[in-house]
């Protein structure tokens, strides 16, 4: 992973935006920030002023920055001479001014900012999500969960991964085993070995994620119950698990469904997260087509979670 | 209770194809919203869109908890579409590269005008002609 950037941002006027985020994508900039401070006078002004309390000072500035960065490596002198003359070239057509500016920025500066926001967090009947870093007072039914997500997704605050833990302690049954798809942090193989599985494989096509997930189990004691593995969705899974979990994508889960009647025990419990509410009715189709009867269904915000089955209702 | 509103920022990002990376890691990162949730969520919104760049209007409340709204491709990729080209002119003063007809700037204009921040559909015409010159398009009556 690339540890240094180096930030071009050009500060202009509204018409220039277009132009010169134009510029940037057709570099590969693979993207570009707009600090616009205009953006929050309208929202000031627009119907969602109710659901906020705007300060009322805000600074509103002339002007707009756009921002985009780039790896610092050997190529970075000759991008970025080209970047200059193409904005060059779109100020000079637009006749309007414009300041280019460069910095490095360390990824340490900003990648762990979140944290400090990170606090402890109840979810479902007894788990807790501690970060690692935080202090917590353990209750007697606390079920307690130590993380560090680093880069990682699934801090258990997000509604898809609390929906699936929620899930995860209704329907996990004792001394079983569970596949966790796409595990991220580790956050649902970690409360699934907690709440009493036997054994637990773990899976993330990220290796990041698989550093992170493993770290997370021998935090939380848990290692010699679950295993973490790179690999593809359920391609590289051997067997059949009594719990499947998966909280990814409604398209991913999609490519998923249609492989997991062989991984799945006839009475087994599947629990998916992260669909939009949009697209449950695609996932719900998948699951009929492969004789899954849905068990729970619940929702949060956009996003829905269930779990189904193919075995008779428990 | 009402949230206090710390900052809004504007992304534009591939459909799909958002990463902790630059620009959303530092963008969302130094206000300390966690990265990770924005990604899940945007690619999650936009996996129907991949091959697009797609805006997207975040706002951050104090308590680092955030919305956002994805709005429809930027001006400079309605255009190219339009004009049926990948890619705007290196010397756009000199080259040009393509035509695009001035109904096809209005309609631009008209669904582009809210992000644009422009007040009439006029000066959002205005805006979307500047890029399309500024990208060696010309406009044709």
């Amino acid at each position: 992973m690339v540890k240094e950037w180096a930030e071009i941002s050009i500060q202009t006027t509204q018409e220039g935006v277009e132009a010169i985020a134009n510029v940037f994508h057709e570099f590969g900039a693979g993207g570009v920030v707009i600090e616009d401070p205009a953006a929050v006078a309208a929202l000031r002004d627009s119907e969602r002023r109710d659901a906020s309390e705007i300060p009322d000072g805000a600074p509103v500035a002339d002007g707009v920055t756009i921002k985009a960065y780039l790896p610092v490596n050997a190529h970075l002198q000759e991008r970025l001479g080209a970047i200059q003359g193409a904005v060059n070239h779109v100020l000079k057509v637009l006749n309007i001014d414009g300041r280019i500016r460069l910095q490095r920025v360390d990824e340490e500066e900003w990648s762990t900012a979140w944290k400090s926001y990170y606090k402890p967090l109840r979810v479902g009947r007894n788990l807790v999500i501690k970060p690692s870093w935080e202090d917590y007072e353990k209750q007697p039914d606390d079920v307690v969960i130590e993380l560090d997500p680093g880069m990682a997704f699934g801090t258990g605050t997000h509604p898809t991964t609390a929906m699936a833990l929620v899930l995860l302690e209704k329907h996990l049954r004792p001394n079983t085993r569970v596949f966790d798809v796409g595990t991220g942090s580790g956050i649902l193989a970690i409360a699934a070995a907690l709440l009493g599985a036997a054994e637990v494989t773990a899976v993330d096509s990220d290796p990041v994620a698989v550093d992170v997930a493993w770290e997370n189990c021998v935090r939380n004691g848990v290692s010699d119950r679950v295993s973490v593995q790179g690999g593809n969705l359920l391609e590289e899974l051997v067997g059949q698990a009594d719990l499947v979990l998966a909280n990814i994508t409604a398209q991913v889960l999609l490519e998923l469904i249609e492989d997991l009647p062989s991984h799945i025990e006839a009475a087994g419990v599947f629990i998916g997260s992260g669909v939009i509410q949009s697209h449950f009715d695609e996932v719900k189709d998948a699951l009929d087509e492969r004789g899954f009867k849905l068990l729970e269904i619940i929702g949060q915000e956009e996003w829905v979670a269930f779990a189904a089955t193919k075995g008779e209702e428990q | 209770m009402a949230k206090k509103v710390m900052a809004v920022v504007k992304l534009q990002v591939p459909a799909g194809k958002a990463t902790p990376a630059p620009p959303v890691g530092p963008a969302l990162g130094q206000h300390g919203v966690n990265i990770m949730a924005f990604v899940k969520d945007f690619n999650a919104r936009t996996a129907n869109q991949v091959g697009m760049i797609i805006p997207a209007e975040i706002t951050i409340y104090e308590d680092r908890s955030f919305t956002f709204v994805c709005k429809t491709p930027p001006a400079a990729v309605l255009l190219k579409k339009a004009a049926g080209i990948e890619s705007g002119s290196g010397e756009p003063n000199r080259k040009k590269v393509a035509k695009v007809s001035e109904s096809k700037v209005r309609e631009i204009a008209e669904l582009k005008m809210q992000d644009l921040n422009a007040a009439s559909v006029e000066a959002a015409m205005r805006m979307v002609a500047g890029t399309a010159r500024s990208m060696g398009i010309e406009i044709t009556k």
